[in-house]
């Protein structure tokens, strides 16, 4: 009987010692895939801003423009959405896009307009500040993803193209600050603080549907600051720096520092 | 003569109710069984997430900028399973009729890793219990061998590490109570006092295929 019993225990510890991978774990990604990510989400942000601004920027092109040319102007920059103006508002037809201008060419300094999308909740104010030079401001900007504040100087990168759906690359200053629609007062949402610490070109990234709020450029140089701050504890906050000053052309080099660690994305 | 008379009243008394001459028809010598086994792949609570999909760090359908933050900053290690280690007892009440009950546990191991310098930050283990009563049909009975299907229905409970949308390994205990279900539809046992037995063909919480062995005893019966 008790030989039996202990059979049957050793039989039991036998069989606890086995064990087996019913998953595989994932691939360890690199040690900077949150930087990367943020630099990505904070690019975006930028963008989403910037193409607000281009869109303003060439409607201002397509009103002063001869009649005789106007036709050409919009099949190559609104080919879906056609500009209209009633007074000093105008609207891309089958578009929620509403630029608000104060009856001065975007081209003159001093001049503001307002372009808005989603029903009024994401706006933009764009000031003429010098030659082919905006001043970029929001507050509380809210787009299907993103809410936030941006302060940025914007400048046309000469010269203009000729052809194509684009007229302008950009180079861009200052700073902006967002967090997700879907984060709040609770643990774990953050909100992203960006500085421009060297003026970043964006470059257009290629035709896109103007209803998509993500971004039509893409950042191809200079260097950018973002501070991860979460919410709910101010004592966490990352520290991400993307240099992208090594990058030529559309060749994009960037470098991603994030807690000490420096990898080329 | 008297003496043999009053014996064969006495004889008749004992098996008063039963008229003389009637063959008298024995109970069946019940069987008591006990048993050790490993279930392979048993179907615990978070088995849909184990082969769907693996675990996300988020209690929200939505992948917004904290969610992939929070996920980025981590990453899994290897799922390990006990599989399901399983106590049975059980009595033979009639040739082809066990009657019993199972106590099982299984557990799910896995390490969360740092991705910047990839220590181990965390750990995402699971247990579960569960006391499955059974009813075992022998269809097949032999000395040597029986066949069988079984069915058990019972309760259980698992004990994890509840993934919060956490960014910082912040972790609370989980508790679920659940049913457990057994379906078995063949089993094989070899052996008579000592026995190894197999089931297949099985679908629930103890696993869908089974490996143990056994022991069983028959009490002994008292003379009159």
């Amino acid at each position: 009987m008790k030989k039996m019993i202990f059979s049957l225990v050793i039989a039991v510890l036998g069989l606890t010692t086995t064990s087996c991978i019913l998953e595989e774990g994932d691939t360890p990604p690199r040690e900077t895939k949150a930087g990367k990510l943020i630099f990505d989400y904070s690019e975006q942000f930028i963008s989403a801003n910037l193409a607000l601004a281009d869109i303003a920027i060439k409607v201002n092109k397509f009103s002063e423009t001869p009649a005789d040319q106007k036709n050409a102007i919009e099949d190559r920059f609104f080919p879906q959405f056609k500009p209209r103006a009633t007074g000093n508002t105008w609207a891309l037809l089958n578009s929620d896009y509403v630029i608000t201008t104060d009856g001065k060419s975007l081209e003159t300094t001093g001049a503001k307009w307002r372009v808005s999308q989603y029903e009024g909740k994401f706006i933009v104010n764009i000031e003429c500040t010098g030659d082919k030079q905006w001043k970029l401001t929001s507050q509380n900007s809210q787009d299907w993803q993103y809410t936030g504040n941006t302060d940025l100087l914007v400048k046309a990168l000469l010269p203009a193209k000729t052809v194509g759906p684009y007229l302008y690359d950009y180079s861009v200053d200052g700073t902006c600050n967002f967090m997700s629609i879907h984060s709040g007062n609770y643990e774990n949402s953050n909100r992203i603080n960006c500085t421009v610490k060297e003026p970043m070109k964006f470059i257009y990234r290629g035709q896109q549907s103007y209803f998509q709020s993500y971004s039509n450029f893409y950042a191809a140089g200079g260097k950018i600051e973002m501070i991860v701050n979460n919410m709910s504890d101010p004592e966490k906050r990352d520290l991400i720096i993307a240099d992208l000053s090594s990058s030529v052309g559309t060749n994009i080099v960037n470098r991603i520092t994030f807690k000490g660690i420096t990898q080329v994305w | 003569m008297a003496f043999v008379t009053i014996a064969s009243s006495q004889e008749r008394v004992r098996y008063a109710g039963k008229p003389a001459g009637k063959s008298i028809k024995k109970s069946f010598p019940i069987e008591f069984e006990f048993r050790v086994s490993h279930g392979f792949l048993p179907i615990t609570y978070d088995f849909p997430e184990n082969i769907l999909g693996g675990t996300e760090y988020c209690d929200v359908n939505i992948r917004t900028l904290d969610y992939e933050y929070a996920n980025a900053l981590q990453y899994e290690g290897n799922l390990y399973s006990t599989g399901s280690l399983n106590l049975s007892h059980s009595v033979r009440v009639k040739k082809w009729l066990e009657v019993g009950a199972v106590l099982s546990y299984n557990g799910s191991f896995r390490n969360i890793y740092s991705t910047v310098d990839h220590s181990v930050v965390t750990t995402d283990n699971r247990h579960s219990f569960f006391f499955t009563p059974t009813i075992r049909f022998a269809w097949f009975t032999r000395e040597w061998v029986r066949m069988y299907s079984s069915v058990g229905l019972g309760a259980g409970v698992m004990i994890s590490d509840d993934l919060r949308y956490s960014n910082t390994s912040l972790f609370e205990k989980d508790i679920q109570f659940g049913p457990s279900i057994q379906l078995t539809g063949f089993g094989i046992s070899v052996g008579k006092s000592f026995f190894g037995f197999a089931e297949a063909g099985a679908i629930g919480t103890l696993g869908l295929f089974t490996v143990g062995m056994g022991w069983r005893l028959k009490p002994v019966r008292k003379s009159f």
